[in-house]
Parts: C-alpha cells; sequence; structure tokens
C-alpha cells in the first residue's frame, strides 16, 4: 500500500509549491513600493503609513482593504486643504490604472491606523496586508520612522 | 380783483424752486465728486493683505502649556511666534506640520531662541497637558503645547481668525476627526500679525530665511 515515500511526497510538495508560488508572482500585477510608517507618541493616537502602489499588469485594480495585526482598523485616508482648510476623509477602494502607480505622501493620502495593539516605535517594523480586487492579497513589512519623518529615511 | 396778486408771487415761487434747484445740483456735484475722490484715493491705496490681516489678528489668548502651567499672549512677547492649529489625533497634516516648524527651528540654530513655536490643540477635550507633553517632546525640544476649556480654545481661535469643526467619522476614534486651518502664522514680538506659511507652499528654509531677517531687521 505504500505508493508515496516520504522523500517522493517531500519532492512532490515541493515542486507544487514553487509552482503555485510562480503562479503567484506571475498573478502579482501590483508591486508594493517603499513603505514606511511614522512612530506614534502614544498607544491612544493613530498611526500613519505611506507606499506606492506599482500596476505593472494590464487590467486597472482597486484597493479594497488594509489590515495589519497591530492596529484595530486601517482607514485609506485622503488629506485636503480648501481654502486653507486641512481635514481627512476616507477614500473608497482607490484606483491604480495600468502601467501608473498611486503614491500615498505625507500631507496627501495614507493609511491611518486606529486602535493599536501598542505604539509604534521608530526602528521597529511591522506586516501589513493589502488586498486587491484582482491582484489579491499582498502582506509587506513596514519600517518604522521618527514619529515627523516625511519619507523612506 | 381777486387774481391780481398771483402774477406778483409767481416770479418769487421760481427763485424759490430754482435756488432749491441749485442748491440739490452743488450738493451732488459735491458729493459725487467726494466719492470720486475717495475712490480714486483708495484705488491708490488699497489695503494691503497684510494690513487686513494685522487688523484681524493678534496673538490673544489664556491658555494652559503643556507642563500644566497657565499662559496668556503676554508670555510669549519679545520673541517671534510660530502658531500653529491641530490636534494629536491627527496622524498625518499635524506631525507634517510640526516637522517643519521643527526644522524651521533647528535651520535658526542659535536664532531659534528668538523665537516661541505654539502648538494650539483644536481638540482639548482629548488634547490635555499630560498628552500635549509626550506629543510635542517627540517633536522638538523648544515646542510648546497649549490647551484650554473648549470656551479658551474657541476664543483663542477667534483671536487668530482659525477655522476648526468636528467631522463625524464612524471608523475615527471617538467617532470624529477634526478639520482645521493649515496655517502656520508668524507673529511679532508684539504679538501682531506677520505672515502665514502652509505646509503646501513653504519650506522650513524659507520660514527660517525669513524669520532670520525680521530678526536682523530689529537688532540694526
Amino acid at each position: 500500500m505504500k505508493i508515496l515515500s516520504p522523500q517522493t511526497l517531500f519532492g512532490s510538495l515541493l515542486l507544487a509549491l514553487l509552482t503555485v508560488n510562480a503562479w503567484a508572482e506571475e498573478l502579482n500585477t501590483i508591486s508594493v513600493e517603499q513603505p514606511w510608517a511614522r512612530a506614534t507618541i502614544l498607544k491612544s493616537r493613530p498611526a500613519a503609513a505611506y507606499l506606492t502602489l506599482r500596476n505593472t499588469g494590464a487590467e486597472a485594480d482597486r484597493l479594497l482593504s488594509v489590515t495589519s495585526p497591530v492596529a484595530g482598523s486601517v482607514v485609506i485616508h485622503a488629506t485636503t486643504m480648501t481654502e486653507g482648510v486641512v481635514k481627512m476623509s476616507p477614500e473608497h477602494s482607490p484606483l491604480v490604472e495600468p502601467g501608473k502607480s498611486i503614491a500615498f505622501r505625507p500631507g496627501e493620502r495614507h493609511l491611518m491606523m486606529t486602535d493599536l495593539k501598542d505604539a509604534l516605535r521608530k526602528g521597529e517594523s511591522f506586516p501589513l496586508t493589502l488586498r486587491f480586487e484582482k491582484a489579491g492579497s499582498i502582506e509587506i513589512t513596514v519600517p518604522i520612522y521618527s514619529p515627523g519623518a516625511q519619507g523612506p529615511e | 380783483m381777486s387774481p391780481l396778486p398771483q402774477p406778483a408771487r409767481r416770479p418769487h415761487r421760481l427763485t424759490t424752486i430754482r435756488r432749491i434747484a441749485w442748491i440739490a445740483v452743488g450738493v451732488m456735484a459735491v458729493v459725487f465728486a467726494g466719492l470720486f475722490g475717495w475712490r480714486t484715493y483708495q484705488d491708490a491705496h488699497p489695503p494691503t493683505a497684510k494690513q487686513v490681516a494685522k487688523a484681524a489678528i493678534n496673538s490673544e489668548f489664556e491658555l494652559v502649556d503643556h507642563r500644566g502651567i497657565p499662559v496668556t499672549g503676554q508670555t510669549y512677547r519679545g520673541k517671534w511666534q510660530l502658531v500653529f492649529f491641530g490636534y494629536t489625533f491627527c496622524p498625518d497634516i499635524c506631525p507634517t506640520t510640526l516637522n517643519t516648524i521643527s526644522e524651521t527651528l533647528d535651520a535658526l540654530g542659535k536664532d531659534a531662541e528668538g523665537v516661541a513655536p505654539l502648538f494650539i490643540t483644536v481638540d482639548p477635550e482629548r488634547d490635555t497637558p499630560a498628552v500635549l507633553a509626550e506629543f510635542v517632546a517627540a517633536f522638538h525640544p523648544q515646542l510648546v503645547g497649549l490647551t484650554g476649556t473648549p470656551a479658551q480654545i474657541k476664543a483663542a481661535a477667534q483671536a487668530f481668525k482659525v477655522y476648526y469643526g468636528k467631522a463625524a467619522q464612524s471608523d475615527a476614534p471617538d467617532g470624529y476627526l477634526m478639520g482645521h486651518s493649515g496655517y502656520i502664522y508668524l507673529m511679532t514680538p508684539e504679538g501682531e500679525f506677520e505672515n502665514i506659511y502652509t505646509d503646501q507652499r513653504d519650506t522650513a528654509a524659507k520660514i527660517a530665511d525669513a524669520i532670520r531677517k525680521l530678526l536682523k531687521s530689529r537688532t540694526d
């Protein structure tokens, strides 16, 4: 009844994994570049994370949601200044056109992370999962810089 | 005959009407000349934005600093003041602007001693002196955090003609975010308006340069 030896089983699994990985690579039409976040001063205060989304595929895609184990909620926000008044408002499912990229930058688009499990400390990092309409889920690691950082250091 | 007095009176009435008409013409001429003169004067000397702002904005307030010490506008007289209104639940634009202010102070080097950087919260219910103490320390050792009662914050905002308001948002902490004027005010050592800057338009180097020139103009 011995159909598969442990070696064969291991080999097949490895091959399958590699194949799946290669498919995933091919399917990954979105690349997430230069992620970074600002350290928070207090655990109770929201954090902001920034990155660039590049669509290398042939079809437009949308960022549906963002989650992180370090935050209770991550909201896609846009900061606007109208007649001298600045405010943040949620941006629903931003579109990334094929061949284009969209940037999250201080004073513009950002990810607001609230309900933090702990304050974000400079020098540490945390995982962030971005879910796209077509590209699926992409997990990245976000390094934490100073509270007033203006870009990836 | 009774109609006799009529012709005698007629020329008299006519002169009265004429006189009134001429007076009216004279008055109108003076009024028009005056209006024209005033408009010409105004066109030649329209008030500058700075004159308007100087008349409307001043550094007057009664608040509490991040060490819990009561302060007024008088506390910071003698120093050029960089004033920004914001709140600590603001993760994007407020740290960005406070970073610009911190960089301005760093660019000024020793001249920064002549500057009082003030961060006034528009969210006094959540931004207590203790919270502000941790917050401002993360940006610059010189930065001062100011809070107060909602009425005191309202009065301070009115002195600077700053707008602020709550905007309900379900996924925000406590269900709201604040909208607020994003200006950095530069006030004179007398507490008068000097200039406004915004992060979108101005760099720390530019603000520092302006302050350095003003400091120099006072010592020359």
